[in-house]
């Protein structure tokens, strides 16, 4: 019987970098040219299955990067327990405001976050401001993963995740994993489909 | 064959559930002989080889249309089903009542087919102008033989599509065999088919919808405080409340969607603490009979000879009580003719026409106008059965107006302390006194005991419809003799809460009904349903997207009822022990339970559920499924699973003012005014409904009676008869709490000081209940259709990246500038761009907060939209003093975001922006005095040294008054007008001189500088005179001992004090009736200077210091 572990991920940084587009390219491997800007918070679910036939179930908040909505941020990472940070490598100003929320995870979310640092829009490397080398140093200097991705090509998508996956603690599965497809927040021991199936009505009316 | 009928059959079917073949055919309707008239047996096979010429017609109607299909579960093996269902007309949805048979494929399952003989057809087509190339019918027959399958009459259908006919019987033949191979576990066969229950048991989710109504205490909660906790990155229970806010949705259209009408049912309630006496009075005054004997005069209230005399001492607020009341009924005396009676057990024939009831309805006439009309009053007629065009979007329509003297259709008593014995104690069942009591109402109604019996001869009478007595206390409901039937379901229950929790001393008696008004038929005489039921024409309002059923008129066959429950109880006595009457409230609603399990079998509900015309081929239904079907025995309900409750009785909660206050307040010339008023902020019942510690589902209408509680015969009493060993209170009241649906109105709520049989007053209330009349097999076809039309949204959860989608056009509202009393509104649009409904809820940034800040109004908080509908988010600002008081000395940029999370889907933000225009209204008086200027002008505070004695707007508005020309004979005695108010504020707050030169002629403007003033003063964040100052202040006998008091004041407060008490007392001097404008002053301003949150200093003696500093 293979293993089965369940995490939050929360994507943070400046607003249009691709967090969305990333997160569409990961979970349903696609991909659109022009997408609207995300206000709010969505919430997504992937499962990347490992070499030992282990599955991680990733339950993602897509999250605002809107300025305004800034201090609505620490409430969709609480408690997560990786971060994918974005930046654009056609802006080094993305890569500023990346910093900025790389610092405020290691002030103030779980001290055992993993966090990956991610340079989107790789596929646009004609007009790159940011290097590899800068990006990468940092992240070296604050023990953070590094990738460029391209969600319009899928380029290092599915890469970054499985890497995040093998990252994490999975010796020790965290209370949620055995809630089976509990959803994250879910209060702790409550199985939300158990419950849901338990419902008395809920059968007949889904007929 | 459409492909979007195929699509629109796939969608009904459950995941999983596949079509193989889909055969279009049409079915053969009954038909009559055409001699005769008399009906032809169900077209069967062989007979319809013969009758070409019918199948041909049958062929043409639309409505004949069915579609047959197999249907194939797979689920480790694979098992077949034949559906029959009905075929829509292109476009139309596919509802789950539009499958009429399902032949699980095994067993004896057996589908033949025959041609039908072309010959007589072309014979027959010859002669019409058919077209020539005919086409070839074909009949099937399925037939099943098992006795414990669920359909059992062989289906006649006939059919053009040969081939596609050829491919079903060749894949039932294959599931068949299947089916009958042998049994691989010794499982019964039956049980395998179970995927196929969700189509054939289809009303199995509507019984709680329809037959027992939500608990009150959830249904009156906002839907959004229904939801679980929840908040910006952590979802709630989100299955759970979709469940929540489905069925609400479901609940509400099924019903408006079903609706033929209202109906109107008038009850009156009374409740009386008789201390152990039997009746000595008579009664009809209570109970809103004609009395046996008529009052002698107008205006003094002097009770017939026959009674016992009224207390002398009571006569003054007797009159003046009475006097108000009567007002509207002067004329009445006149029809006061019969002889007076001298023996209370003669009863005097009625007098007159004009009931005594009219003494206590309010004046306007159609607020206690009944539809319920007397037997002599015009029947229902056929065409107010039946919805007319008239169009009526309110709520309820009335067609018939009885006049206010119109009798109660339902009177219910509580008594309390019937029988104080020991012996009742022990023997908690004896209903000894119930008799006496049972002549004594029968007496006052005008009837005698046994007029019950003499059928025929009760006509206009009322009969006893339940009663329920435990040790002292019971509970009786009559109603109108020709009423009796529209009641069924009749339940009682008891519970003792007195000595050791337990003993009948002390707790409630209870009473549960279902009224259900009567469908009026046009062939039927009225007599056995009279005109109860006055059918508006309404349309059915209904705003479904899809609403099949919007535009047609509902056909009223059977209509839906209305649970009423009573609940008379006696709670823990004495003033101190209010938590004991709390906790006997809490205790009560738990105990009192109705047995609901042996109630089915006066319900007839299921042979109605499916009479839609359609019963040759309609699906048997199930029995437990419907929702008149009998409850299993052990069920019970509690009191507050009703559609409307009323809760009566001596709950004996005291007022929490001193002893001398109360008595003073009562009987005091000086607090004729209001006294009433002053009273109910310091009753413990209100005190318990605003903490929310009890009764805090309930309602209660304004007390405009004296207390009710406790009068001493002898020689320990007060100048009002009061026992002056108890404080005055009202025990003795009524109470309610109702769901949407039941709409009641209370007309006249009083006490009636005229009796003496007890040492408490008896209490009386009549209500109007207005209802929706409903048909419901109708609503049951509309909820079984709207939860399907729903499907998919509580499926959403198992795939989170998929289908929910919901819009919110404007991410970002800005409402501008807000102030304190300016309201300002903006909407929100938010469109369902899903395929799937959806539905939504507002969340609260984190577990400490609010979805949406304090000054800030959003609904609908919850929602359910269906595909492509908007619901408009509206916004509004509502900053009252409190929180003015805050905004006030904050930035004024005023910004949050709203939080809109899409059940099962994902977190939508609304960015809100405003501006916060000060005042200085709610600004406190230590700010005020240091501002630099006008508080719209800004700048850094004052030093405290250099602040100024009093605050300029309270000066500006004294001095504005103060000025010689101004007439003060209105003010504080006018209504003022709001605009006016407006403009003064603002004046105020911007330091712009007033736009109004004083005039001795003109009243309205200084009216309106009186209410700002007072407003004013009133919205300081802490009183005048500081709390903690008033219980000194109360202690000050002389002028001189208030003015010593002052000392203690802040500066600016003594300034302001000063200042207004000098304007107050010139304004009292100069009135033309010094002493009447002086108690009206005080009356005002004793309440805001000296303002008590705590209700804890005296305000007698609040209102006396103010009087020592106005008073001339």
């Amino acid at each position: 019987m293979s293993k089965q572990f369940q995490f939050k991920l929360v994507l943070l940084g400046e607003s249009a970098v691709g967090k969305s587009s990333l997160v569409l390219r990961f979970v349903k491997d696609q991909f659109d040219d022009y997408r609207e800007s995300t206000i709010g918070a969505a919430f997504l679910t992937q499962t990347v299955t490992l070499e030992d036939q282990t599955t991680v179930k990733f339950e993602i908040w897509d999250t605002a990067g809107q300025e305004r909505y800034k201090s609505l941020a620490p409430m969709y990472y609480r408690n997560a327990n990786c971060a994918v940070v974005l930046y654009d490598i056609t802006s080094s100003a993305t890569l500023e405001k990346a910093r900025n929320w790389i610092r405020e995870l290691q002030r103030q979310a779980d001290p055992s976050i993993v966090i990956a640092l991610c340079g989107n829009k790789s596929d646009l490397a004609a007009r790159r401001q940011v290097s590899e080398e800068e990006a990468k140093k940092y992240a070296e200097e604050e023990g953070l993963m590094w990738a460029e991705t391209s969600a319009k090509t899928g380029d290092g998508v599915n890469e970054i995740f499985t890497a995040i996956a093998k990252k994490l603690p999975l010796t020790a599965p965290p209370p949620s994993a055995r809630a089976g497809a509990s959803r994250p927040g879910g209060r702790t021991g409550v199985d939300l489909n158990k419950q849901t199936t338990a419902q008395p009505g809920q059968e007949a009316c889904n007929c | 064959m459409s492909a979007v009928e195929t699509s629109a059959f796939r969608a009904l079917l459950r995941p999983g559930d596949t079509v193989k073949v889909l055969l279009d055919a049409f079915a053969i309707p009954p038909g009559t002989d055409p001699t005769t008239g008399a009906p032809l047996p169900p077209a069967d096979a062989v007979a319809l080889l013969a009758d070409a010429e019918r199948v041909r017609r049958a062929s043409e109607d639309a409505r004949n249309r069915r579609l047959v299909a197999v249907v194939v579960h797979n689920e480790g093996s694979e098992e077949g089903s034949v559906f029959v269902f009905r075929a829509r007309s292109t476009g139309k949805q596919l509802e789950q009542s539009d499958i009429l048979r399902v032949f699980p494929v095994f067993g004896n399952l057996n589908i033949s087919m025959a041609q039908i003989r072309r010959t007589t057809l072309m014979d027959s087509l010859r002669s019409g102008s058919l077209p020539q190339a005919a086409p070839g019918f074909l009949s099937l027959t399925i037939t099943q033989d098992d006795a414990a399958s669920i359909s059992q009459t062989p289906l006649t259908l006939c059919t053009q599509q040969v081939e596609t006919l050829r491919v079903l019987l060749t894949e039932c033949k294959r599931l068949k065999e299947l089916a009958d191979a042998p049994p691989i576990s010794t499982a019964p066969v039956l049980t395998t088919f179970s995927w196929l229950s969700p189509y054939t048991a289809r009303r199995a989710p509507l019984p709680p919808l329809f037959s027992i109504p939500e608990d009150l205490r959830i249904a009156r909660t906002p839907l959004h405080g229904r939801l679980s906790a929840a908040f910006a990155g952590q979802p709630g229970d989100d299955a759970g409340d979709v469940v929540r806010i489905r069925d609400e949705w479901i609940r509400v259209k099924a019903r408006d969607e079903a609706g033929t009408g209202a109906t109107r049912l008038s009850i009156r309630i009374g409740t009386f603490n008789v201390n152990g006496n039997l009746p000595s009075q008579d009664l009809s005054l209570w109970l809103g009979a004609q009395p046996l004997q008529p009052y002698q005069s107008q205006g003094i209230v002097t009770m017939a000879p026959a009674l016992p005399p009224l207390l002398t001492d009571l006569g003054k607020i007797a009159r003046s009580d009475f006097e108000e009341v009567m007002t509207p009924a002067t004329a009445m005396t006149d029809n006061f003719q019969s002889p007076v009676s001298p023996d209370p057990s003669v009863i005097s024939p009625l007098a007159g026409s004009t009931s005594i009831l009219s003494l206590v309805s309010p004046t306007s006439p159609e607020s206690s106008s009944s539809t319920v009309s007397s037997a002599s009053a015009t029947a229902t007629s056929p065409q107010s059965s039946v919805p007319s065009s008239a169009t009526s979007t309110s709520s309820t329509a009335t067609l018939t107006t009885a006049s206010s003297s119109e009798k109660p259709d339902l009177i219910v008593l509580g008594f309390q302390e019937l029988d104080l014995s020991t012996e009742a104690l022990l023997y908690a069942n004896s209903t000894a006194r119930e008799e006496a009591w049972m002549e004594a109402i029968y007496a006052a109604l005008g009837q005698s005991k046994d007029s019950e019996k003499e059928k025929g001869k009760n006509k206009g009478g009322y009969v006893k419809l339940a009663s329920k007595q435990l040790v002292g206390m019971l509970i009786i409901a009559l109603v109108k003799t020709e009423l009796r039937a529209c009641f069924d379901q009749v339940q009682t229950a008891a519970a003792g809460t007195g000595i050791m929790g337990l003993m009948g001393n002390k707790g409630g008696t209870a009473l549960r009904m279902r009224f259900t008004p009567p469908v009026a038929s046009p062939s039927r005489s009225s007599s056995r349903n009279p005109s109860i039921l006055s059918i508006s024409s309404a349309q059915t309002t209904s705003t479904t997207a899809t609403g099949a059923q919007s535009s047609k008129s509902v056909k009223l066959r059977k209509p839906g009822s209305t649970i009423l429950t009573f609940v008379n109880s006696h709670l823990a006595a004495f003033d101190e022990m209010v938590d004991r009457r709390n906790a006997d409230y809490a205790e009560l609603t738990k105990r009192l339970r109705f047995e609901l399990g042996t109630l089915g079998g006066e319900s007839a509900g299921s042979e109605l559920l499916f009479g839609d015309g359609e019963g040759a081929d309609a699906v048997p239904p199930t029995p437990t499924a419907s929702a008149g079907a009998p409850m299993p025995a052990g069920t019970t309900c509690g009191v507050f699973e009703s559609d409307v409750t009323f809760w009566l009785g001596d709950l004996n909660y005291r007022i929490d003012a001193p002893d001398g206050d109360v008595r003073t307040i009562l009987a005091s010339d000086e607090w004729e005014d209001g006294r009433l008023e002053t009273l109910v902020i310091y009753d413990q019942l209100k005190a318990a409904i605003r903490a929310n510690k009890a009764f805090g589902t309930f309602q209660e209408g304004t007390l405009a009676h004296h207390p009710t509680y406790r009068f001493n015969a002898g020689l320990l009493k007060d100048e009002l008869g009061y026992d002056l060993k108890r404080r005055p209170a009202w025990t003795d009241r009524v109470l309610w709490a109702s769901n949407n649906f039941t709409r009641v109105q209370q007309t006249s709520y009083t006490g009636h000081p005229q009796y003496s049989i007890s040492d408490h007053k008896p209490v009386s209330s009549d209500f109007t209940l207005n209802m929706d009349v409903f048909d419901l097999p109708t609503a049951e076809k509309s909820a079984d259709r709207l939860y399907r039309q729903l499907r998919g949204l509580e499926d959403a959860h198992e795939d989170h990246n998929a289908h929910v989608s919901l819009k919110v056009l404007e991410s970002s509202v800005d409402l501008g500038k807000i102030g304190h009393t300016k309201s300002v509104t903006k909407q929100v649009t938010v469109k369902n761009i899903g395929r799937i409904p959806c539905a939504y809820r507002l969340v609260p940034i984190d577990g400490e907060s609010a979805p949406h800040p304090d000054w800030l109004k959003v609904e609908p908080m919850a929602a359910l939209l269906l595909p492509d509908e908007i619901v408009q988010l509206t916004l509004t600002t509502t900053i009252d003093n409190n929180c003015a008081a805050r905004l006030n000395t904050q930035n004024k940029e005023l910004n949050c975001t709203l939080i809109l999370h899409t059940i099962m889907g994902k977190d939508h933000f609304v960015a809100v922006t405003a501006e916060y225009v000060p005042t200085c209204f709610g600004t406190s008086l230590s700010r005020l005095t240091r501002l630099p200027g006008p508080i719209r002008t800004g700048g850094d505070l004052l030093s405290e040294e250099r602040a100024i004695n009093a605050p300029r707007e309270i000066m500006r508005l004294i001095n504005w008054m103060m000025s010689s020309s101004v007439r003060m004979d209105k003010v504080f005695v006018e209504r003022a007008d709001e605009d006016i108010i407006d403009t003064i504020r603002e004046c105020l707050d911007t330091g712009v001189d007033f736009p109004f030169t004083p005039d001795e002629k003109e009243d309205k403007v200084p009216v309106a500088f009186g209410e700002t003033l007072l407003r004013l003063l009133n919205s300081l964040p802490e009183p005048l005179v500081r709390a903690d100052l008033q219980p000194q202040c109360v202690l000050q006998t002389s002028r001189d001992e208030a003015f010593e008091m002052l000392d203690a004041f802040e500066p600016a407060a003594v300034n302001v004090w000063i200042s207004v008490t000098a304007f107050l007392h010139f304004v009292c001097q100069s009135s033309a009736e010094p002493e009447a404008k002086t108690l009206a002053v005080a009356r005002l301003f004793a309440p805001v200077l000296l303002r008590d949150d705590a209700r804890e200093v005296s305000p007698v003696g609040r209102r006396n210091f103010l009087l020592a500093f106005i008073r001339p």
